[in-house]
């Protein structure tokens, strides 16, 4: 059978914590509401990769 | 250990947020924690911008700390940061996995796997066990051990060791939520976390109807 759709670790828990939330957001795909924690915690991902991958160049010079 | 990368981590963090709030879609912004004197709206932009940079830093003195983690490199070469990966599972589940950290101990050779938690961290490693099956699906290599980095205390959290969640037993997991999600088992959960929820203003549970299944059909077609 085909693969229809990927399924991701934070697809899986968002079906485990309500059904109704993964339809609304991954089937209906409604805009949910903007969260500081969210673009904060992108934020501080964004900063972590930028400090590897300079000490990796770094390292590699 | 460079200055040039703190300083690279902070531009980077700064440039993010603003991005972020730019392409925001509308709607009350949602903030977590609890309100304080010095922060009454609870952890929101004025938080973020005060406390983000102090987690940024802590990532950088955990890396100056922790001379032996050295980033693991796929057999491609490709160095496990924000590591995309995507492979095929059985029962049709294809499995999509952005993995933060696979870091190599230079003393022992033996890997682990990071994920960064800007919030509480997880009660368990279940996460960290998906990524492993992961990386064992696609390179052959499945860390023995992973673990939450805490950006706000600076320090990993519990070290997991990941043999606890048999990939056999992750597997069945993932394709038994694929199997509900394929039959549309949407059954709502109604509980505190609904005041937090971002969807919630479109949710029949709540009371919206404009996203509502139709029910009648549904039950129809099921007798027939």
């Amino acid at each position: 059978m085909e693969n229809e759709t990927y399924l991701s670790h934070s697809q899986f828990t968002t079906w485990l914590s309500c059904g109704e939330k993964y339809r609304l957001t991954k089937i209906v795909k409604v805009q949910e509401d903007p969260a500081w924690y969210f673009a904060g915690g992108t934020s501080v991902h964004a900063a972590a990769d930028a400090i590897d991958h300079q000490l990796l160049k770094e390292a590699q010079a | 250990m460079s200055a040039v990368a703190y300083e690279a981590g902070l531009a980077a963090f700064r440039e993010t947020l603003a991005e972020e709030e730019a392409k925001a879609p509308d709607g009350p912004w949602r903030a977590g924690g609890r309100a304080t004197k010095a922060y009454p709206n609870k952890e929101d932009k004025a938080w973020w911008l005060a406390e983000g940079p102090t987690m940024v830093h802590n990532y950088y003195n955990w890396r100056q700390q922790n001379p032996n983690l050295d980033i693991w490199h796929t057999p491609e070469g490709v160095p496990a940061i924000e590591l995309g990966i995507v492979v095929n599972l059985p029962g049709g589940v294809t499995l999509k996995s952005y993995i933060d950290r696979v870091f190599v101990d230079k003393a022992t050779g033996q890997t682990m796997i990071v994920d960064l938690k800007t919030g509480k961290p997880p009660k368990a490693g279940l996460q960290l066990a998906v990524y492993r099956l992961a990386l064992q699906q696609q390179f052959g290599e499945a860390p023995q051990y992973g673990a939450y980095w805490m950006g706000r205390q600076g320090t990993l959290d519990t070290v997991y060791n990941l043999d606890s969640y048999p990939l056999p037993m992750v597997e069945r997991w993932m394709r038994d939520v694929k199997k509900a999600i394929d039959m549309q088992v949407f059954v709502p959960n109604i509980t505190m976390m609904c005041d937090y929820c971002g969807v919630k203003k479109f949710c029949y549970a709540h009371g919206a109807t404009e996203y509502a299944p139709d029910f009648a059909s549904d039950l129809q077609e099921e007798n027939q």
